[in-house]
């Protein structure tokens, strides 16, 4: 490893923040400053992210990428007459608190200061793809970068052949599909740019009696370019002063009323839950029509590489690969396509600069690669080994109703527990799935768990074949059940993480895997309270369960249980 | 319950809980000594459950039935509660210095919650604040039993400087500079009525000035 270059891509000034390396021979380790900082969403320089990089790979950094260009995306749509004060006023406060300053910034890491580059916004969020394509042997790669807004735009498509990544069209950020969905998460009171899966989670709830409406007022698809268009009389998405709402999406939407239900019950208030219905539903035809137009147009194109905050929304890519449209079983996306994915394709970005190699070396990639998690037998203080079979243990504690924290391996990189630092109950259960989403976790009611199956079990419940799914082992989607089971949302679906037989995930748990091998079918969610970051040191491992009461933690083939009496 | 309305609970829940990630931050830092970690990691504990008690208090407050979000954004904890500006670096080693931070903070959050006790709360919540209160000695006479294993001159400074910036920090700039005003004029004022039979007598001779009478009166003495 003391010989191998090493480039640092970074990401921040956004909404979240991360760093990764990536080594000449391919390796890659993933961090976000939340797990460190324990502060969701930091959005700060990572200098924690980055002490801990260092810290795993040395000094050998042969160049820092940063994911966007830092003065052209504060300057955004420059200086127009229509803008208010306010809009020049919170740019000063972005002056100050972006990442202008980011060589000022990384002097507090970096002593010396190596090659810098800066690699567009859009096109970091396209190469943070690549590692995921499953081998190296393709020709053809269309990319589809569908984001909120970055260096004067909202998207762009570009055309890879191998090393060489064209960008075939840029959308400006007037028809940002990325804006609508936090103009929807605002306007139901919700907070843009972190609660999205929420209305995501609402959006079963409701019908679709504006989908019609929409499709032809408001988020218009030109078939003979491929173009979105956002109507303007409904949002402002360039104006920082004034509401991102319109007074006509109020007129014809209503306003969110807090008197109907309240937060924590939104599911119940059917308007609103009508029209979050009505435009996921939209954004999903939209983008359903924008895939295939580009598809229809590049001809013999291997992978489909969706990228960009918008492709967070794990039922828009479980539509997509459900479609049962000709490029459904091509699609592949990052387990973090929005910003804090970037950090990874600003390294390939320095990997195509730095390294004379063709970047196919990356391919081959899941998501865990996160650092590796420290094991509780160093604190023994903190954590007591038991000798017992943890199977049987776990399933008595199943039967028991209660659920266990997974803790050991390779951190995931996306904002979905893969096993790695979950919570696991039974899924079947639906009591258990009570008490750990609802009781332990605290998370509104209406937000379903995700499972964990192997691909046999999957068959009974699904009306889709896994068998040549790309990657859902790992990558967020949500499918449609054919039957309803108890941790089944309200529209029958679930999000699956669906586990091969000799699946070579070496960080799954291997106890896990006996277990679903076996047939059971796991409740998972992140291993974290509400609203803070996933546990990453073993500090947060003991705090989290305390806080949340949790008693035993599985790593790997060993349980522990958490000393309680060092706390009382 | 209309007193405890002057004070923002959900902000000083935030501020628990940005304690709460600094004593996590130094918690690090101590992995070497088993007993002193989990006592760190208690701490933390606490503040959180302090953090949980805030934000009940501010839950009871809420006048009408629009549920705010309990979960705080990254702007509330960066911003509002001020972890962004924390004289404490989670990457500093130096462990006097870290002690002397928290430390310096149960003082500082002792002092808040008496002033909360001086608006007037109810019973149930005066219990509460009371039993924090104990929480935050106990953490502050912990942090003591550590340094003073070590010579004194290790961290004395230390807490000074702490002591000095938290001094500050509970004015804000507008209110210091007020404060710096009326502390100069009295003192000029002060000197310049000791002044006023000698700088009468001067007063056809030469214009007198500010620092002139202060001469004078310096003179005299």
């Amino acid at each position: 490893m003391s010989d191998d270059k090493w480039i640092i891509g970074l990401s921040y000034g956004h909404h979240e923040s991360s760093a990764c390396a990536l080594s000449s021979r391919g390796e890659l380790i993933y961090i976000r400053e939340e797990w460190l900082s324990r502060v969701k969403n930091d959005y700060r320089y990572p200098k924690l992210a980055i002490n801990e990089i260092k810290n795993n790979i040395g000094e050998n950094v042969a160049a820092i990428v940063h994911f966007q260009k830092p003065l052209k995306n504060w300057l955004g749509s420059g200086i127009k007459k229509s803008l208010s004060k306010d809009n020049y006023l919170a740019k000063i406060n972005q002056f100050k608190e972006g990442d202008i300053f980011i060589r000022k910034n990384l002097k507090t890491n970096f002593k010396k200061l190596p090659n810098i580059y800066f690699c567009p916004h859009h096109l970091s969020h396209c190469l943070s793809s690549i590692p995921f394509i499953p081998n190296q042997n393709y020709s053809k790669n269309l990319h589809i970068v569908l984001d909120g807004y970055g260096d004067g735009i909202s998207g762009g498509i570009f055309l890879q052949d191998k090393n060489d990544i064209i960008c075939k069209k840029e959308f400006n950020p007037k028809s940002s599909l990325g804006l609508v969905y936090s103009a929807i998460t605002e306007w139901a009171n919700y907070k843009p740019n972190e609660d999205e899966f929420k209305v995501m989670a609402l959006s079963a709830y409701g019908s679709n009696k504006y989908t019609k409406k929409i499709l032809n007022e408001i988020i218009l698809f030109n078939e003979s370019t491929g173009d979105i268009e956002i109507n303007q009389d409904y949002f402002n998405f360039e104006d920082l002063g004034i509401s991102t709402l319109k007074p006509k999406f109020i007129e014809t939407f209503g306003a969110y009323d807090p008197n109907i239900n309240g937060k924590r019950n939104a599911h119940l208030n059917k308007n609103l839950c009508d029209v979050i219905s009505s435009f996921q539903n939209a954004i999903e035809e939209s983008v359903k029509n924008l895939v295939n137009f580009f598809y229809d147009k590049f001809k013999e194109i291997d992978y489909i590489l969706l990228s960009g905050g918008l492709f967070h929304n794990s039922v828009l890519v479980g539509v997509m690969e459900d479609s049962k449209l000709e490029f459904s079983d091509k699609i592949i996306v990052s387990p973090s396509p929005g910003d804090a994915g970037s950090s990874l394709g600003a390294c390939v970005f320095g990997a195509i600069k730095e390294f004379d190699k063709d970047i196919g070396f990356l391919s081959g990639k899941n998501s865990f690669i996160g650092p590796h998690l420290e094991c509780p037998s160093t604190m023994p203080h903190l954590f007591e080994p038991l000798n017992v079979d943890p199977k049987s243990f776990i399933l008595d504690l199943f039967k028991k109703g209660e659920s266990i924290g997974t803790y050991g391996g390779r951190c995931e990189m996306g904002p979905r527990a893969l096993g790695v630092r979950s919570m696991i109950c039974d899924a079947t259960n639906i009591e258990s799935i009570e008490n750990l989403n609802i009781k332990v976790k605290q998370r509104e009611p209406f937000r379903p768990i995700a499972v964990i199956m192997s691909e046999e079990s999957s068959c009974k419940v699904f009306t889709k074949d896994f068998t040549n799914s790309l990657t859902s082992e790992w990558m967020g989607k949500v499918s449609r059940m054919s039957v309803k089971m108890n941790f089944s949302h309200s529209d029958q679906s679930t999000r699956p993480q669906i586990i091969k037989k000799l699946s070579d995930l070496k960080d799954f748990q291997p106890v896990l895997y006996d277990l679903v091998m076996d047939g059971a079918v796991l409740g998972n969610t992140s291993f974290n309270i509400a609203g803070d970051p996933m546990v990453f040191s073993l500090e947060d491992l003991f705090i989290n369960c305390i806080r949340m009461n949790l008693k035993f933690i599985l790593v790997r083939d060993k349980i522990y249980k958490i000393n309680y009496e060092n706390i009382n | 319950m209309i007193a405890s309305k002057k004070i923002d609970w959900f902000r000083l829940s935030n501020v628990e809980l940005t304690s709460g990630i600094e004593v996590f931050y130094a918690s690090k830092k101590f992995r070497d000594m088993p007993n002193v970690h989990s006592g760190i990691l208690r701490h933390a504990l606490d503040e959180y459950r302090h953090s949980g008690i805030f934000r009940n208090f501010w839950k009871e407050d809420l006048e009408s039935s629009f549920e705010s979000d309990s979960i705080p954004t990254p702007n509330y904890i960066l911003k509002n509660a001020g972890l962004a500006n924390s004289a404490l670096d989670p990457l500093e080693n130096n462990l006097f210095k870290i002690c002397a931070y928290i430390y310096t903070g149960e003082f500082r959050a002792i002092e808040f919650n008496n002033d909360c006790k001086d608006i007037g709360l109810n019973n149930e919540m005066m219990l509460k604040i009371d039993l924090i209160e104990k929480d935050e000695l106990r953490h502050a006479e912990g942090v003591m039993r550590y340094l003073k294993k070590f010579p004194l001159y290790k961290y004395f400074h230390y807490i000074i400087k702490y002591k000095t910036k938290y001094f500050f920090q509970k004015f804000n700039k507008a209110q210091v500079l007020k404060k710096l005003q009326h502390k100069t004029i009295s003192f000029f004022a002060r000197k310049l009525l000791s002044n006023i039979p000698y700088s009468i007598l001067d007063f056809k001779n030469e214009k007198i000035s500010l620092s002139k009478s202060i001469i004078n009166a310096r003179d005299m003495a």
